[in-house]
């Protein structure tokens, strides 16, 4: 399965739980970095970008491009944790991705997201 | 003839490359000695170098990882390190008046006690960790490791702000790394700064090696990750035992690793705890390895690929690079299945472009000088130094 054929199965997320909202930020994520299903086996809303997953530059940016692929323009996540201080970036978690993606679409930048 | 004070850190990854470099400097006929833990430093440094001793813990890497092992790098460690040594490297500078003070880019005291004394001081880079500033990208994280900086210097006594990034000297950065490597990072680097590539001589031989277990009808892989917190290398080696398993037709893999840290180890794979990496180098096919700098670039100065699982600190940046240069492939560290392992190591030994690309980099990392090169231009300060009778800015007492 690739991205897109996983992005057109999983939209649109922005309507569901947070749970699930998360779930979907996760697969992106599993997705984005190549990993099976088995990686790791309690990947979750808590789960932490930076000390659990221990996602570098690339990775990061990789997960980015996913997240702008199927979000559009306006989830730049990489503009987001720019401006963050070094513990709140420790502590990001899959939920506070999930949540900043959900307001960012929220805002109106649906408009430039493809599909 | 002039003196270097070396200071360096407890780790031998650090220690290494600084020890060749003192080396150089007394073959060349210059007076050299260090200030920090004796035990420590004895067994990696020239016999007869004077040392200053500073009582110091071995540095034990922690379980950190990602940014979590930045901050507690520099709140647990460097910040830590920098107040204890600082009186040492005090008592090191009266005592052997030095002309230029050698100073790992994490020991932080040597380059205030260098400010303090009006002293020449060279910052030497064993790693790229700050090298490229790769946490420019997070400004805020940038900004904390300068007010790092600043109360360090604070508490030294001195007065107002650091007069630059205490990471970076401003009579010379020596790297040990290559133009081949850093790539497009190069515009980052203090116009300063020269790159000499690994720093390669006198590391004690090994005889206890079995060096008749090599059979040379079978490729060679070298599986080293450094030193880790058991946690995390007890499923990395369990991994890697699952990878080359079933692998023994084709090769033969020589492990660093603890006793006992790779269970029943078949029998083309050889589990060593110290392993003559140098030695071994021209005789080897490929290197899995975590991305310690030490490591890639004694691995790539000898043409050898790699296949590296970064952890943490400067090895994810290393990994690129090398992945950038076409000389190895890089994978995650917690990849779950044994094939994340063992397919990117089959293509590294089956597909001659991971060979040649090393090759290319092996030959600019030799061109840069190695250890003979940094001696050369830490002589070379010395006698500007020479030249110029009083530096601005020293002389500061310490209030404590």
């Amino acid at each position: 399965m690739t991205a897109r054929d996983f992005g057109t199965t999983a939209a649109p997320v922005f309507d569901r739980d947070d749970e699930s909202r998360c779930a979907d930020i996760a697969a992106l994520l599993r997705e984005s970095l190549g990993e099976d299903r088995t990686w790791p086996a309690d990947l979750g809303p808590h789960t932490r970008l930076d000390a659990d997953l221990a996602l570098d530059s690339l990775e990061t940016a990789a997960f980015a491009a996913a997240l702008r692929q199927h979000h559009g323009d306006a989830a730049d996540l990489l503009a987001y944790i720019a401006d963050l201080d070094l513990d709140a970036l420790i502590t990001l978690t899959i939920a506070d991705v999930a949540r900043y993606v959900a307001d960012r679409l929220a805002a109106g930048g649906d408009r430039s997201a493809p599909r | 003839m002039s003196r270097f004070l070396f200071v360096s850190l407890p780790l031998a990854g650090h220690v290494n490359p600084l020890a060749a470099v003192a080396r150089e400097l007394e073959r060349a006929g210059q007076e050299v000695a260090w200030a920090g833990s004796e035990a420590f430093l004895r067994p990696l440094i020239a016999p007869g170098q004077r040392v200053y001793p500073i009582p110091l813990r071995a540095h034990r890497g922690g379980a950190e990882r990602g940014l979590a092992s930045t901050k507690s790098r520099w709140e647990g460690y460097i910040v830590p390190h920098a107040r204890v040594t600082r009186a040492g490297i005090r008592g090191a500078i009266a005592d052997f008046a030095p002309d230029v003070l050698a100073v790992d880019q994490h020991a932080v005291a040597g380059a205030i006690e260098a400010h303090r004394h009006g002293l020449l001081w060279a910052t030497l880079a064993p790693t790229t960790m700050e090298l490229t500033r790769p946490l420019r990208t997070f400004p805020k994280v940038e900004a904390w490791i300068l007010d790092q900086l600043a109360a360090m210097w604070s508490v030294a006594g001195m007065p107002g702000l650091p007069p630059h990034d205490l990471r970076f000297s401003p009579h010379l950065v020596i790297a040990f790394t290559g133009a081949a490597l850093v790539g497009e990072a190069m515009a980052q680097l203090p116009a300063n700064t020269h790159l000499v590539g690994p720093a390669l001589t006198g590391r004690p031989a090994d005889p206890a090696f079995p060096r008749h277990w090599l059979d040379e009808g079978r490729r060679h892989v070298l599986v080293t990750v450094g030193t880790l917190a058991a946690d995390m290398s007890g499923t990395f080696y369990r991994r890697a035992g699952a990878a080359l398993r079933p692998l023994g037709d084709r090769l033969q893999a020589v492990v660093v690793a603890p006793d006992g840290a790779m269970p029943d180890p078949p029998e083309h794979v050889l589990v060593r705890p110290r392993v003559p990496v140098l030695e071994l180098m021209p005789r080897l096919d490929a290197v899995v390895s975590h991305g310690g700098l030490n490591t890639v670039c004694e691995a790539l100065a000898h043409g050898v690929p790699l296949v590296i699982a970064p952890i943490r600190g400067d090895q994810p940046i290393n990994a690129a690079q090398v992945a950038a240069a076409g000389a190895g492939i890089r994978i995650r560290f917690d990849g779950a299945r044994p094939e994340s392992l063992r397919d990117p190591l089959l293509t590294v030994l089956e597909d001659p472009s991971y060979r040649s690309a090393a090759a290319r980099v092996a030959r600019s990392l030799c061109e840069a000088g190695g250890a003979a090169a940094a001696a050369r231009h830490l002589g070379a300060l010395a006698e500007r130094g020479a030249g110029s009778p009083v530096l601005a800015g020293g002389n500061h007492s310490e209030n404590e």
